[in-house]
């Protein structure tokens, strides 16, 4: 038996047309059975609808997936639900990392990528991060790029996305690319905190490439400094 | 109306998630068999990403223990439910009733957050999903002034109400902690179509339709603490947002 579960909505709002229901208003059948694949004949279930009002889906994204949130319900920002990561957003990502691989990037310079980068987390935040590191860990990433992309978030300045921002230069300071790591490694220096000093010292252990092992040198002399 | 008590509520799902600090990180696969004391049904690691997925059986429901860089989740969700059992008898998919619900999952949540390996936290959230079965829509609607400071027509439709009370200084003295008391009320429709499949033509077959008032709660400390919360005190600081979830579903959002 296959089943699939929908849900609709009384909302007319784009964003909502698809998996949004009001409770009333559950009486168009025809784009459930759209949906359905038959696996063998018999009664089966073919949707499974739980709605409520407005930004229903809650109920039902539990059944589906119980750690996230779907992302079109409204998320208050005081919320720790786990979100969905936007598929729009993750697309923007993968265009934006993959027209970056055409740039040519100079040290420390702005570039066309940087600053859609910067706008973009800017205005997209968490979900922003969410999506990059998706990007990051899928290993379409070009090294060149994800490097250039490192320093950059590493430098945006905001205390709600540091454990993200950490997480994300922790895992690619094991990456199997220098270029990558060598990132890593300066997005630490732009971070500048001292409590990852253990972190780069056992880096520098498992580190094959002097000029890399000379780089966190640095970069540990630099969270030594007395502050 | 007169509010029910909270022992008639039912449990849709629990959550602890805590984020750790941003230079611990410790994760491991082994906290859920640690804890639960039996072997989980499915266990998926990805060591590149920091991430992992571990879920089983547990009591009326399935645990899911979910790792990522920056947080991890305790999830207690309902079985898949068997959908030829739900279309013959419709009701809401739960766990059970909520106290004894709420009080496993966290003689669970306790147990986790005591062990020596968890990570240094610096935020900790308690998360609950609770649902009062209703004998139609309308009844639904005309409970939601017994919970919440609205008036609203029984014939109305697509309700939302949505709010973090003023956050307030955590009871447990923790300087600078405080707590965020989230909830989103709605009235929840379940729905099913039947289908039968007769070789070329799908029949339609309705099956009655189910309501409830439901509550999802999201008690968690606000993030500007400058954490990490002393190990010693994480019990303490989730049993204050377990009682602040079970004082919003037993009162409901009382503004001062």
């Amino acid at each position: 038996m296959t089943v699939e579960r929908f849900e609709q909505s009384a909302s007319t709002s784009p964003e909502f047309v698809l998996p949004q229901t009001d409770e009333r208003a559950g009486t168009d059948l025809a784009p459930d059975v759209v949906g359905v694949r038959l696996a063998r004949p018999g009664l089966f279930i073919a949707g499974l609808v739980l709605s409520a009002a407005l930004t229903t889906g809650g109920t039902l994204v539990e059944l589906a997936d119980p750690t996230r949130r779907r992302r079109v319900d409204v998320v208050a920002e005081s919320s720790t639900v786990d979100t969905e990561i936007d598929g729009a957003l993750l697309n923007e990502v993968c265009e934006l990392f993959e027209q970056g691989a055409a740039e040519f990037f100079h040290d420390g310079m702005q570039s066309n990528f940087s600053r859609t980068l910067l706008r973009m987390l800017a205005m997209r935040g968490q979900a922003a991060f969410r999506a990059i590191a998706e990007y990051l860990f899928s290993g379409n990433a070009k090294p060149d790029v994800v490097s250039e992309g490192l320093r950059w978030l590493a430098d945006f300045n905001d205390a709600s996305t540091l454990t993200q921002r950490w997480a994300i230069l922790q895992q690619t300071l094991k990456d199997r690319s220098p270029r990558v790591r060598d990132g890593a490694i300066l997005g630490f220096a732009a971070l500048d905190d001292p409590r990852a000093r253990p972190l780069l010292v056992g880096a520098r252990q498992l580190e094959q490439i002097a000029e890399l092992r000379a780089l966190i040198d640095q970069v540990v002399a630099q969270l030594e400094r007395p502050r | 109306m007169p509010r029910f008590s909270l022992a008639d509520w039912r449990a849709e799902q629990c959550r602890l998630t805590v984020f750790p600090m941003p230079d611990a990180a410790t994760r491991s696969p082994d906290w859920w068999e640690a804890i639960v004391e039996g072997q989980p049904d499915e266990t998926t690691v990805n060591p590149k990403r920091g991430s992992g997925l571990i879920t089983g059986a547990f009591g009326e429901g399935r645990l899911i223990l979910k790792l990522e860089p920056d947080r991890i989740d305790w999830v207690l969700a309902p079985k898949e439910p068997d959908l030829n059992e739900l279309a013959a008898e419709p009701e809401f998919v739960t766990l059970g009733p909520a106290i004894e619900t709420l009080d496993g999952f966290s003689a669970l949540a306790e147990r986790w957050l005591a062990r020596n390996d968890v990570p240094a936290v610096g935020r900790v959230a308690f998360g609950a999903i609770l649902v009062h079965p209703e004998a139609d829509r309308a009844a639904g609607y005309q409970r939601l002034p017994d919970y919440l400071p609205v008036q609203v027509d029984p014939a109305s439709s697509d309700f939302l109400y949505q709010i973090n009370l003023p956050t307030v200084p955590s009871a447990t003295g923790i300087e600078g902690l405080r707590l965020n008391r989230l909830s989103k009320w709605t009235v929840t429709a379940l729905k099913f179509l039947a289908l039968r499949f007769t070789g070329t033509s799908l029949q339609a077959q309705p099956v009655p339709e189910k309501f409830a008032l439901r509550v999802e709660l999201d008690m968690n400390t606000a993030p500007g603490f400058i954490g990490p919360i002393p190990h010693e005190r994480l019990a303490d600081v989730y049993r204050e947002l377990v009682t602040a979830s079970r004082e919003i579903a037993t009162n409901g959002v009382v503004l001062q």
